[in-house]
């Protein structure tokens, strides 16, 4: 059976894969820079964490409201997102997170930079939900992420996503509005990213504002990349490769920055598109050759 | 074809075969060794710390061996590196509990990864000695774990005191940095000075790594106070130090530092400057007491320096204690958390006589040191050993 | 001490600061204006800066020539770099630089943690004078930043303005093709702008280390995301606009957090100014794009 040390490995893994996922509707769909995936994670954990420790809410209960508050978040970061692109975008982007984290830090109803301590973990039928338990939770909610993403993908929104991200002139000349498109993005990568955070939260009980700044949100945008962007599969494997790889190579733990760096720069020099995005080396090979003209639904 | 359902799951099953790989228990060497986990910030922001930190266990496990450990078993110290992150403590120490099976805890590393971990650890009912988190947190509710320096409160209480008694000082400007340590004292320096009835005319927070204080002293300058008291890392405190002299402010002020100003970081970098500066240590390597000194010489010669940083000089003897508590109590964590508990009179690193309260907290003389450049180092000018200074209990109300 | 006494001596602390923070957005500026790359690794340049400049100083006693070594072997890392990471991403998303970059970043900090280890370094080179003037205290070292920093600008300008080579980098920024259809080397003029770009980083690394007689493999964290701020309230690509926030970062941020309980950290008022500049004037205080 899965020991302690793995189950806390799996788990983690799950909750990445889903606030990656996430990224990957914001980035990789929509084709909107975010540097900042933390603002969502942080928003959706820090609410959970309020309601459950101060106003003695249960995980069900707050659950939505955390993502309803990420969903928030994530449209009121979009508004501005919608006047800037690219640069401008990333940029604005990294502003917001810092400015995100600064503020959870500083405003003392947060808890100040000593977080949020004690957060209880979900409870079923008045008994707290064991080990087991909350991997079943982060599984079925990472498998929950997977099969909508999927549908969204091939939905209507999948598909203007598609079309801002190739050309957004274009889309706005046929007469699909971008902006509600990208905020719709935002909204869903949001709430994505927030149910992360509140599962990140109830897993390690206590969070404090650096778990949701800049510096997470830069190592979940290389999962995204790492493994793919714009693809379900590839954010899936970046996220669980990522997040075993430490585990992995803990034999060189001494190295590991300098490795993890090294790694993102030969993977952007070698295979940008990520190791198993849409015309990756490993995604060919295993895929087995597909004409490039024939649109294969990206999954 | 392969279907893509087929490869996530074969991708899945790869990493978790892999994490079996990882945890398939180190080949046993005749008699097993007795194994001890260490975790600190060895990459990341805090590294030098949690270096120290290591290079403190690492000897005390290595004289012990050098006795032929204990109970003709040697002792092993399994040590990993959190980063300064609080999930990988919370990981590493699942590991280190699950695939190494240590059966203690040498706690090497900050209050805000050790806050994390502890928990994790005592829930799993393995006895954990936190070396240098000063944070109440860290202890408070967690039964398995205790804690050989001081609560960060009980320093700050010590400093007002001495700056008040000693120093005659009435007017006080407080840098505190912003997270579980400063502010913890920054509790003790305030109520005291309170009790004492000074005044704080000044008071600033700033982050962790902060260097630039320029600004913040020349506002300091302009009230002209007694004493600054200042809670923070090592490179903060020094560079606080240097640029308050360069300012003037210093040494017409009295400059107090918390326990961490034996970081490697003021010896290398504090220069002319900080003469006279007075520190609240928990340690403090030029203490009278023979034992001290001997060790000083020891480590001079097994690491060629002769400064024993803060974190090297507690972590060093936090496992001298654990490892007194497996002589004692059994090679078992039952063994060792009833051995802890009776912790009684134990002769710590600077030759001061402690135990264990019922909190797990220990009643821990505080030294007054004070900076001497010709010395390099800090000259001993008291221990401040009254109960009614350092007794950390008190100090639990203000923590949930 | 007067008040006008004191704000002066902020001002003046400020400035300081400000001068480092315009060493850091110049390279950066110089960067995007020609290569349009969010150059994240450049806080690395400004760090390996440091670590040389201090291993030169130690073994040839000489600040002259520390500093001259240190600049010019991290010109030559910066033009490296161009050369090996960027350039075959040119064709690539933005954002694939942009990782790349800071992956970069990343590795750098570990590589002097892991050679020089995790402790800091002091950095003496023994400009201790500190000067009292109507009640103002100057130290040595303020000087040879501020004066430094002037040194550089007008260096820069004139480079920029009056040589061949300082055209050629004009004319990449403004129109990569039509300076190629000129004859222009425009890989060469690249690579160029990054050693000069990352010399200067490495003056700013120089200094600060002296200036807070601190060298560590982390020093570079803070200017890596205060120089975006820069280059964003700059101005994409102005360099008098860069220079202009440089100081006005320097001297907003000693103010505000002097003075003001604004519940942010310098980081976070940096990049607050960043978010309403973008959302504004994205172009910047002096921006033409």
């Amino acid at each position: 059976m899965l020991g302690d040390y793995s189950l806390t490995i799996v788990i983690l893994m799950a909750i990445w894969v889903v606030v990656t996922l996430g990224l990957n509707i914001i980035t990789g769909y929509a084709g909107q820079f975010n540097l900042g995936i933390g603002i969502y994670m942080g928003t959706g954990a820090y609410t959970t964490a309020m309601l459950t420790t101060e106003a003695g809410w249960s995980f069900w209960a707050a659950l939505p409201t955390a993502l309803a508050a990420a969903m928030l978040m994530g449209v009121i970061t979009g508004l501005p997102a919608l006047r800037v692109r690219e640069d401008f975008l990333a940029t604005l982007t990294i502003g917001m997170v810092f400015v995100f984290e600064s503020l959870l830090i500083y405003l003392p109803w947060f808890g100040g930079p000593v977080g949020i301590a004690k957060i209880p973990p979900p409870r079923l039928f008045d008994t707290p939900v064991g080990r087991y338990g909350y991997l079943f939770l982060a599984l079925a909610a990472a498998l929950a992420a997977v099969l909508f993403a999927r549908a969204l993908n091939r939905s209507w929104l999948g598909l203007a996503w598609e079309s801002i991200r190739e050309d957004e002139l274009a889309t706005d000349v046929i007469g699909i509005r971008p902006p509600r498109f990208k905020l719709y993005a935002f909204a869903l990568g949001g709430a994505y990213a927030g149910l992360g955070g509140v599962l990140y939260a109830h897993f390690i009980r206590y969070i404090t504002p650096y778990d949701f700044g800049f510096v997470p949100s830069i190592y979940i945008l290389a999962m995204a990349v790492f493994g793919g962007l714009g693809t379900i599969r590839g954010a899936v494997f970046g996220a669980a490769f990522l997040t075993a790889l430490p585990e992995l190579f803990r034999f060189v733990q001494e190295y590991r920055n300098f490795i993890y760096g090294s790694l993102l720069v030969l993977m952007m020099l070698y295979q940008p598109q990520g190791l198993l995005g849409k015309d990756s080396l490993l995604w060919r090979a295993v895929h087995g050759r597909r004409p490039r003209g024939l649109a294969a639904p990206a999954a | 074809m392969i279907t893509r359902r087929a490869l996530l799951q074969g991708l899945g099953a790869l990493s978790l075969a892999d994490l079996g790989l990882v945890l398939l228990p180190s080949a046993a060497s005749g008699q097993a060794a007795i194994k001890l986990g260490f975790f600190g910030p060895l990459t990341g922001r805090f590294s030098g710390v949690g270096t120290e930190a290591r290079h403190g266990a690492e000897f005390a496990v290595r004289e012990a061996n050098e006795v032929g450990g204990i109970g003709g078993r040697k002792v092993e110290l399994v040590v990993y590196d959190d980063r300064g992150d609080r999930k990988e403590a919370v990981s590493v120490v699942r590991k280190a509990m699950e695939a190494d099976r240590v059966i203690a805890f040498n706690g090497g590393s900050l209050s805000l990864t050790s806050i994390a971990a502890a928990p994790v650890i005592s829930e799993a009912k393995i006895p954990m000695v936190a070396a240098y988190s000063n944070a109440v947190g860290v202890v408070k509710g967690n039964d398995h774990v205790f804690r050989w320096c001081s609560v960060a409160d009980v320093q700050g209480w010590v400093m007002a005191h001495h700056a008040v008694g000693k120093k005659g000082a009435k007017t006080f400007a407080m840098f505190v940095q912003d997270e579980e340590y400063g502010r913890g004292i920054a509790n003790g320096v305030e109520r005291g000075i309170s009790k004492l009835d000074g005044t704080v005319a000044y008071k600033k927070l700033f982050s962790p790594g902060e260097k630039e204080f320029r600004a913040f002293l020349t506002e300091v300058k302009a009230l002209s106070v007694d004493a600054v008291c200042a809670s923070a890392f090592g490179g903060s405190l020094t560079a606080l130090c240097r640029q308050g002299w360069d300012l003037g402010v210093f040494p017409k002020a009295q400059f107090y530092g918390s326990c961490t100003m034996t970081e490697i970081d003021w010896f290398e970098g504090i220069g002319a400057a900080g003469e006279g500066a007075i520190a609240v240590l928990e340690f403090i390597q030029t203490a009278p007491d023979p034992g001290t000194a001997a060790f000083v010489q020891r480590w001079q010669k097994a690491y060629n320096t002769s400064i024993v940083s803060h974190q090297a000089g507690l972590t060093y003897d936090a496992t001298r204690l654990l490892l007194d508590a497996v002589k004692r109590g059994g090679p078992t964590p039952a063994g060792i958390q009833g051995a802890l508990h009776d912790t009684k009179n134990f002769k710590n690193l600077s030759g001061m006589t402690v135990s264990f309260t019922e909190l797990r907290e220990p009643v821990l003389p505080l030294a007054v040191g004070q900076w001497e450049g010709k010395l390099k180092n800090f000259k001993l000018l008291e221990f401040a050993t009254d109960p009614a200074l350092i007794d950390p209990r008190p100090w639990y109300q203000y923590y949930k | 001490m007067t008040t006008t006494i004191v704000l002066l001596q902020q001002i003046l602390n400020a400035l300081t600061v400000g001068s480092i923070y315009a060493m850091i957005a110049i390279g950066l500026a110089m960067i995007y204006g020609i290569l349009r790359v969010l150059h994240i690794a450049h806080a690395g340049m400004y760090a390996v800066g440091a670590y040389l400049g201090l291993l030169l100083y130690v073994h040839t006693r000489s600040f002259a020539l520390a500093l001259t070594g240190a600049m010019v072997l991290t010109g030559i890392l910066g033009g490296l770099i161009e050369r090996i990471v960027y350039r075959p991403m040119l064709t690539r998303p933005r954002i694939v630089a942009l990782i790349a970059s800071i992956g970069l970043y990343i590795c750098l900090s570990d590589l002097l943690r892991i050679v020089a280890g995790p402790h800091e370094h002091a950095f003496d080179v023994g400009i201790t004078a500190t000067y009292r003037l109507l009640g103002l205290t100057i130290a040595g070292v303020d000087f040879v930043i501020l004066g430094g920093t002037s040194a550089i600008f007008v260096l820069l300008w004139l480079f920029l303005q009056r040589t061949r080579m300082g055209f050629a980098i004009r004319a990449v920024a403004q129109d990569p093709e039509a300076a190629r259809t000129m004859g222009i080397d425009v890989d060469r003029t690249v690579q160029l702008v990054f050693f000069v770009g990352s010399a200067i980083a490495a003056f700013g690394g120089v200094m600060v280390g002296i200036l807070y007689n601190a060298v560590y493999p982390t020093m570079g964290d803070t200017v890596s995301y205060k120089g975006l701020a820069l280059i964003v309230i700059g101005g994409f690509g102005s360099l008098v606009g860069s220079a202009v926030a440089a100081l006005a970062l320097g001297i907003g941020e000693t103010l505000i957090m002097t003075y003001t309980q604004v519940p942010l950290s310098r980081e976070g008022i940096a990049m607050l100014m960043l978010i309403i500049l973008i959302l504004v004037r994205p172009q910047g205080l002096l921006g033409r794009d």
